[in-house]
């Protein structure tokens, strides 16, 4: 169990700065998302963690402890990769003992270690098969179970989920919280999919661009984005937006609106809209309108259907809005 | 395996077929046919034929005994360190260390220069008291002025020596696109794991280049007989005999001893040796490209 301390960190790509200056604490048994748009740089980060890339410069500790110039093997940590990294010619058993057979484990101890993790795993049955005879999750699950015989203080995963297909991501997605939930271990978990970052965590940090946005629990994000791109990135569909006079008779210079926070019907408040698309869940519908101040998403009940085709009005409910200057957060009247 | 749809793809593949049978297969019939016969290019009087003789007379040449052994020095050998210093250097070569665009460049010289010129090279390199063997020596203060081509066992080192320089490089290039071919993160998870640089080759990279391997050394065999014209330069067979392998053993029985017959029955003899130690691996190469081409 450990911490991990990140103090001025920067990482240069020869003269390409990837990440120019990061202050960022992971507490002890916390389940850290890394969150951000793709080449933002968490995999980057996460790598310098693992020492499988080196910082710049600035200070990266371990439990206490400064891990610079440390081999990734002796920091502490174990990595699962988005391509599950397997040995192909090794078998499952192999693959899961080789850190334990490397450090030259008493052949009990490594026996008992491989059976906790396929125990855990449900990895029991396979493991005299090898790679290729695997499917994706099981394959994935391997990985996993190499992370968890080493007794790591802390587990990395990038985008660990990423080469699975809907149903088994959601699968996995739970397995790990429950590995989680049975371990608590500090882990650091890195992905693209804001959905995967709201169900998963319970500290989020958004990146971009190699900076840190904001870290907080989903909800905090959720609720109180502090940057327009943390309120843009988190949430699905995303919010809505709005330029021009309207903001900026509130002091600021975009307004922004999550869809379940819009109404859409016949009365005579709010902007002029018609609804041009539906997109039917079946627990929720999406309406997507045409209004005078440009496209939006509204979440509504399935009866719109009955409205599409009309001139209608679509307003935000009270207390629901979110404005920002300069990308930052600024304070929001309660209505408009 | 009847497949309908490859009807008529014999008339595509029947040209292929032919030529191959023209250019290999009547030769290697013609050099039977001549090893069974008694020719005498000198005199006027036709070929008679005497069987199997001539292989008899095969199994009591202590010279030709003596050119099976140099052949094993001479093409397993070289071979061998090849494959080792080949897989060496490709390992070396993936480390992306400063400079290494122009090394791959420089690897690729010795194997693109023709053998004879290797060997004049190599010649020139240890011509004693003045090459650049001697030369280098006396850089570190010795005295290397031998005739190192005079006596046996020194001349197979320079042949050895001069063939692993030629086939080595081109050896480090396959195995270096082979390796280059594998997922660096197996490398890091291994890394991870806590296996060092020699550990992590030899746990990844050997056994999952193995199929190349074996492919490379096959191919290197057979191409290693091609050792010929470095011998012809450097050492001409001598001394005593020590550098002279198979094939070398065969010219000179057809071309200075004008026995065509005596020259046809050891290489004849040599086919089917080569066939026997590499048809296993050929057969498992030609089956596994059947199965990728099919997948
Ligand atoms: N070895 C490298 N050399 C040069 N540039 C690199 C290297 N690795 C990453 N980069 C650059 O650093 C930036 C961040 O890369 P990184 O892989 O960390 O992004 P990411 O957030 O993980 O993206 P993704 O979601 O696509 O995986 C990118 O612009 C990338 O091009
Ligand atoms: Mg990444």
């Amino acid at each position: 169990m450990a911490d991990v301390e990140i103090k001025k960190l920067t990482k240069s790509f020869g003269t390409v700065e990837v990440i120019p200056e990061m202050d960022l604490v992971i507490p002890d048994g916390s389940f850290t998302v890394l969150v951000g748009p793709s080449g933002c740089g968490k995999s980057t980060l996460l790598r310098m963690i693992a020492g499988l890339e080196l910082q710049t410069s600035g200070d990266l500790s371990i439990g206490g402890v400064d891990v610079r110039g440390r081999d990734p093997s002796d920091r502490g940590i174990a990595m699962v990769f988005q391509s599950y990294a397997l040995y192909p010619h090794m078998t499952v058993r192999e693959n899961i003992s080789f850190a334990l057979r490397l450090a030259k484990a008493d052949p009990a101890e490594i026996e008992a270690r491989v059976q906790n993790a396929a125990d855990i795993l449900q990895l029991t049955p396979l493991l005299d098969r090898r790679p290729k005879q695997l499917s994706g999750g099981q394959r994935q699950r391997v990985a996993i179970g190499r992370a968890i015989v080493r007794n790591p203080e802390v587990f990395l995963f990038d985008e660990p989920l990423s080469n699975l297909d809907a149903a088994l991501r959601v699968q996995m997605r739970v397995e790990i919280m429950e590995l989680h939930e049975r371990l608590k271990t500090t882990m650091v978990y890195v992905t693209h999919d804001q959905v995967e970052a709201m169900t998963m965590a319970d500290r989020i940090v958004v990146l971009n661009e190699g900076r840190i946005e904001q870290v907080g629990s989903p909800l905090e994000l959720y609720d109180t984005p502090q940057t327009a791109f943390v309120a843009g990135f988190i949430g699905s569909p995303k919010m809505n937006f709005v330029r021009g006079d309207i903001p900026e008779r509130l002091g600021g210079d975009l307004l922004g609106v999550r869809p379940e926070h819009m109404t859409l019907g016949e009365g005579d408040t709010g902007w002029t809209a018609r609804i041009h698309l539906l997109e039917q869940l079946g627990s929720d519908t999406f309406a997507h309108v045409d209004s005078e101040v440009g496209p939006l998403i509204v979440r509504c009940h399935r009866e719109v259907a009955e409205l599409v085709g009309r001139d209608l009005r679509v307003a935000a409910k009270p207390g629901m809005l979110h404005l920002f200057k300069d990308g930052r957060r600024t304070d929001a009247p309660e209505t408009l | 395996m009847k497949n309908p749809a490859n009807k008529g793809l014999m008339t595509l593949i029947l040209p292929t077929f032919l030529t191959l049978v023209a250019i290999t297969v009547l030769p290697i019939l013609i050099t039977f046919g001549i090893s069974l016969f008694y020719i005498k290019l000198t005199s006027a009087a036709g070929p008679v034929f005497i069987g199997l003789e001539n292989y008899f007379e095969l199994f009591t040449d202590d010279r030709f005994l003596n050119s099976l052994v140099v052949t094993v020095e001479l093409i397993f050998i070289p071979v061998a360190l090849q494959i080792v210093i080949g897989l060496l250097l490709a390992m070396i070569l993936k480390e992306k260390l400063p400079g290494m665009g122009w090394m791959r460049i420089a690897f690729l010289l010795p194997a693109v220069i023709p053998p004879a010129v290797s060997g004049l090279v190599w010649k020139l390199f240890i011509v004693p008291g003045a090459g650049g063997l001697t030369y280098g020596a006396s850089l570190f203060g010795m005295d290397l002025s031998l005739d190192l081509l005079s006596m046996p066992s020194s001349a197979l080192a320079v042949v050895v020596a001069t063939s692993v320089w030629v086939g080595t490089p081109f050896v480090a290039l396959l195995m270096l696109s082979a390796l280059e071919s594998i997922g660096e993160e197996q490398y890091e998870a291994a890394r991870i794991d806590g296996a060092n640089w020699f550990q992590r080759h030899w746990y990844i990279s050997v056994p999952e280049m193995l199929p190349v391997i074996v492919t490379v050394t096959v191919f290197r065999i057979l191409e290693a007989l091609a050792i010929f014209p470095i011998i012809f330069v450097l050492t001409g067979g001598g001394p005593a005999g020590s550098t002279e392998p198979i094939n070398y053993y065969a010219y000179v029985n057809g071309f200075e001893y004008l026995r065509v017959d005596y020259a046809a029955t050891i290489i004849f003899f040599f086919f089917v040796a080569m066939m026997g130690a590499t048809a296993p691996f050929l057969i498992n190469i030609a089956r596994r490209e059947g199965r990728e081409a099919r997948s």
